[in-house]
């Protein structure tokens, strides 16, 4: 599967012309969401509608509903017991320290064998093999 | 053993009958009681050449009701609003604050 960092799936809210490109090519079925994303996403819209003034909870409400909507469009690949294992083999190996989220989504591109479709490749080159990392934004798909 | 008939006027002022236990079967009559009349024996013919047979099918129905086709009608839907970018750079900014800590 693809996994899409959330850069990958803030430009496809914007309608970005280069991951369009990939979405013509790349099947519906083999693109998913870590579920990490899943909750950085609903935690930021759950935040805004909680915490917003009177005046922008009409909004913020508005906007719970519609990312969560969006969102169930999607498939979802969870953080499971497997990516726990390889996240502490990562931790260890690793001495510099990482972004919380990084290494969660890492293990779970190792343990599931996937490849991380990201815009920040720099945050996994010494993690994940390039063969793992894809940049949808940055790098447009191979038309020859 | 009951069937349940659902009994509809058609614009031409019959009866048309409707077997929700037997979508194949539909009769249509001039007046309430031949389609009731007709639907009990197409329920029997059918009934008579039918036989149940149940199966079992290891895979469940998918729950998520995620489509098999790319979701175009979502892409770019974002553009107009205001709060999309705000959105992730808070996500950009809660990883940079949750460096691991072990």
């Amino acid at each position: 599967m693809y996994l899409w960092d959330a850069n990958i799936l803030r430009a496809f809210g914007q309608g970005h012309a280069t991951v369009r490109l990939y979405l013509l090519r790349v099947p519906w079925a083999e693109i998913a969401l870590p579920s990490v994303v899943v909750a950085e996403v609903l935690r930021g819209r759950c935040e805004f509608a909680l915490k917003a003034t009177s005046a922008e909870a009409p909004l913020a409400h508005q906007c719970l509903l519609d990312t969560q909507q969006m969102l169930a469009q999607f498939h979802i690949v969870v953080f499971d017991v497997a990516c726990v294992t390889v996240m502490e083999r990562l931790r260890q190996q690793h001495r510099r320290r990482k972004r919380y989220a990084d290494l969660m989504i890492a293990a779970m591109v190792l343990a599931g064998q996937h490849t991380l479709v990201t815009r920040n490749r720099m945050d996994f080159v010494d993690v994940l093999p390039a063969t793992q990392l894809a940049n949808w934004i940055d790098d447009p798909p191979d038309t020859s | 053993m009951q069937y349940t008939l659902i009994l509809t006027e058609t614009a031409e002022g019959g009866i048309q009958v409707t077997i929700p236990a037997l979508p194949a079967c539909r009769v249509e009559a001039a007046t309430r009681d031949e389609a009731i009349r007709l639907a009990r024996e197409a329920i029997a013919q059918l009934v008579s050449r039918s036989e149940v047979v149940q199966v079992d099918i290891p895979e469940q129905p998918r729950a998520t009701g995620v489509p098999h086709e790319t979701p175009w009608a979502w892409f770019g839907t974002a553009r107009e609003d205001p709060t999309w970018d705000a959105l992730f750079d808070e996500i950009e900014q809660h990883r940079e604050a949750t460096q691991d800590t072990e």
